[in-house]
């Protein structure tokens, strides 16, 4: 008998485990079916432009959502051998290189979890320019199923990252999600804490685009509102599909590195458990740090010894506790100076990475709430064609007049501290919303002003813009109580 | 082109990640299993039976050494791994698996698969092809296992404890299904066994492992030839055990152990025959004679020439 190629022996392969994840497949399968028949039912019966069927949309998203995340369940029964024994005892010995046995496997995953999703998104691109007008109605259902597509690669890759990593299957289900979830979030944390919040700015536009960018499915379910066709949700988009490319990579050459004996025992490189609760932990930092010091000391800690806890299977010592301990202050005070210097320069310099003097805002509006003697007053302040300067000035008031302390405000004592006695029965919160006319650039400024401080914007808008076109002219007259 | 297993000087062990320490599995193996024979791996508990037939299957990477099937490196090679098929001491795998679904797991592994000597065997041995292993008794997963190791047809195949969970009449049954196989296709056999009268009854060829370390390795028929079993009289009673013992070892005979019945002496000598009776006739007897030594003998013998325990043991009658 002749020899197997090692593209014949990578097949036969891919087609032999098929028996192994059977169960999976069909799950991928029915959902894939069902989101199919959702959209299309969508399309056909009202149509990409009728918002109020937007639930059906959303509804219809859902089952190729969880479709796409199904990478998790199929990851770790296609890659048995790393965690179970007697798998272990049978893969390892068969006449199959490491490497054509990991690209078997990546085969196999693509053709029993890609493949049905992908199957189910061209069934429907193809039938849904039917049903819509134009290129605009048909581009959010691409940009639909394309995201979808790109966080099922982004899910298999990380999970196929995970299981190389780990030595047992409790493992593998635990860390993947932590992965998707630390590697998603971080960036957003990191912009919101290290970029947007030192240069006073409350960017809700930068951080969703971050969002859907790392992780596609947030846009997709967070609606169609959003412009999926920013630049910023392509570039997203390139760079979660490139992070799945490398996770997939460091897989690949983390499986080249094992054999039999590292199946069963816990995280089989240390690199990784160190990796998962660094992540964690910073995340958490971040994502407390917003609500102060001590919520992110607590809560940092108890993910951080709990994860490497568990990853420990209750195995420690004191001096292993005191290891962790070590770590976990070390990261902790990284985050802090890291945050120290972000709030230093006005988030690295994002503060000053403004519009240039030439461009003109085509918008700006001002929300101001006050709450006096149990009642709220809302004052909405519409206005066009403001010049850099002049904005810079409002927002430098608005910045200068801020009520609300933040963590390094304190800390560092900086530009940002409350300079006004606030009277405990009058809050005023004050947002102004400015959009350029390049609108990646677009940014919002969410501070706490005095009442006082509001008087005082109304008078320098007055005194900046006398003529009719300025912004009192524009006042809606919107005083609500 | 050789044709033969060879393992050389070839060390392995288990890491603590913790301590940053490792166990010693294998020290400095060296072992040729020749083309066409039925080699037996014997050892005591944790000896390392396991690890070496796990490493000749390219399972675990040595740490040091070689193992070449046929000239070839095994690890991570499969024109070594063609030649070769692992069956493990367990049958807890592929519990969701029918025996068809594991024929065609192995066809797509295994170029020379046969489904005619799979269903053949299968056929004979009355098992279901349709059925999920998770309904099968111990000892009929065991029979489907090696249906499908013969089924493969490859040159070498690696039985670790592998006749465990059959009943008596089974295991002569597998056994001599086993072996008129690879008698037909002239194929090797190494089966790794707790059962010293299995081994003998089964192989030509053994070796003993104890504590990762070979302690020998050669033909049955040559063990055997090896030691003298004999039972004599002294003629001095006042000779003492130690005395017997210097006189024996004056005489230039290794003494593996010496048991007491009465007057009569039995010696276990690591000397054939001949030379055994010849020099020990040197001393005042009034009675000499050789009896017959089993393989379990020898190899409890040498265990506890070592210091471990016979207990671990079992002989089939």
């Amino acid at each position: 008998m002749a020899a197997l190629t090692s593209s014949q022996r990578i097949k036969a392969y891919s087609k032999a485990l098929s028996r192994n994840t059977g169960k999976a497949r069909m799950l991928i399968i029915v959902l894939c079916a069902l989101g199919c028949i959702l959209m299309l039912f969508h399309v056909i019966t009202v149509g990409a432009a009728n918002s109020h069927y937007r639930d059906l949309l959303d509804l219809a998203i859902i089952p190729l959502l969880a479709a796409a995340g199904s990478g998790l369940l199929l990851a770790a029964p296609m890659f048995k051998e790393l965690y179970n024994r007697q798998y272990a005892d049978v893969e390892f010995s068969l006449p199959i290189t490491a490497s054509e046995r990991f690209r078997a496997k990546l085969l196999s995953m693509v053709r029993f979890h890609l493949l049905p999703l992908l199957g189910a998104e061209a069934l429907f691109l193809a039938i849904t320019p039917f049903n819509v007008e134009d290129w605009a109605g048909y581009k959010p259902y691409l940009m639909i199923c394309l995201s979808l597509l790109i966080t099922a690669i982004f899910v298999d890759a990380a999970a196929v990252f995970c299981v190389s990593c780990c030595g047992s299957l409790a493992e593998c289900i635990y860390t993947t999600p932590l992965l998707i979830a630390g590697i998603t979030l971080l960036p957003i944390f990191f912009a919101n804490f290290f970029i947007i919040q030192p240069a006073r700015l409350s960017a809700d536009g930068i951080a969703f685009a971050l969002a859907s960018g790392q992780m596609p499915w947030c846009a997709t379910v967070l609606g169609l509102d959003s412009e999926l066709d920013r630049l910023t949700d392509y570039v997203g988009l390139g760079a979660t599909l490139l992070l799945a490319l490398l996770l997939i990579l460091a897989a690949y050459r983390i499986y080249l590195k094992r054999d039999g004996l590292q199946t069963g025992r816990p995280v089989v490189f240390p690199a990784f458990k160190w990796f998962i609760a660094s992540l964690a932990l910073t995340d958490v930092i971040l994502l407390f740090l917003f609500n102060g010091v001590y919520y992110s000391i607590l809560f940092g800690l108890l993910v951080f010894m709990g994860l490497l806890f568990l990853i420990a299977r209750g195995r420690v010592s004191v001096f292993t506790l005191a290891k962790w301990f070590g770590v976990y202050l070390g990261i902790f005070l990284c985050c802090l100076l890291t945050g120290s210097i972000a709030y230093k320069t006005g988030g690295f310099g994002y503060s000053r990475v403004r519009p240039d003097s030439s461009c003109a805002y085509q918008y700006a509006r001002l929300d101001i709430t006050s709450e006096k003697e149990d009642k709220e007053y809302y004052y909405v302040f519409h206005a066009g064609g403001y010049d850099l300067d002049s904005m810079r000035e409002i927002a430098d008031i608005i910045s200068d007049n801020r009520i609300e302390p933040k963590f390094f405000d304190d800390v560092f004592n900086s530009k940002g501290r409350y300079d006004y006695i606030v009277n405990d029965n009058i809050r005023t919160r004050a947002y102004l919303y400015i959009e350029a006319d390049y609108p990646a650039r677009g940014y919002e400024i969410n501070v706490q002003i005095t009442e006082e401080g509001v008087t005082k914007l109304k008078e320098l808008i007055d005194r900046l813009h006398p003529s009719e076109t300025s912004i009192s002219s524009y006042l809606y007259s919107e005083v609500y109580e | 082109m050789i044709q033969m297993i060879e393992i050389k000087n070839v060390s392995m062990g288990f890491e603590d990640s913790k301590k940053g320490s490792g166990t010693v599995a294998l020290n400095e193996v060296r072992l040729t299993v020749p083309e066409g024979c039925i080699f037996g791996f014997l050892g005591s508990n944790g000896a390392g039976k396991s690890t070496l037939m796990r490493l000749m299957s390219g399972i675990y990477r040595p740490w040091s050494g070689d193992i070449l099937i046929d000239g070839e490196p095994v690890f991570d090679n499969p024109a070594a791994k063609e030649k070769l098929f692992f069956v493990n001491d367990e049958t807890t795998q592929f519990s969701g698996y029918t025996p068809e679904d594991l024929k065609f797991f192995y066809k797509g592994a295994y170029a020379g698969f046969s489904d005619t000597v799979f269903e053949r065997i299968m056929k004979s041995l009355e098992l279901p092809l349709d059925k999920r292993l998770s309904t099968f008794s111990k000892g009929m997963k065991r029979q489907t296992v090696v249906a499908l190791a013969l089924a493969a047809q490859t040159k070498y195949l690696f039985f670790d404890e592998a006749f465990d969970g059959l009943d008596p009449a089974m295991r002569r049954i597998v056994k001599n299904l086993i072996t008129d196989e690879i008698i037909e296709r002239g194929a090797t056999l190494v089966v790794s066994s707790h059962n010293i009268t299995e081994i003998s009854e089964l192989c030509d060829r053994a070796m003993l492992l104890h504590k990762g370390e070979l302690i020998f390795s050669d033909e049955l028929d040559n063990l055997r030839t090896g030691f003298t079993k004999v039972q004599l009289v002294i003629r001095d009673s006042s000779l003492s055990d130690e005395g017997l013992k210097q006189q024996i070892a004056a005489l230039g005979l290794e003494l593996m152990q010496m048991s007491v019945v009465g007057s009569v002496r039995q010696l276990i000598i690591r000397a054939g025959e001949n030379e055994t009776l010849e020099k020990l006739s040197q001393l005042p007897t009034s009675m000499i004679e050789t009896i017959p030594l089993t393989l379990e003998e020898i190899f409890i013998y040498e265990l506890e020439v070592r210091g471990y325990g016979s207990t671990d043991f079992i002989t089939e009658d």
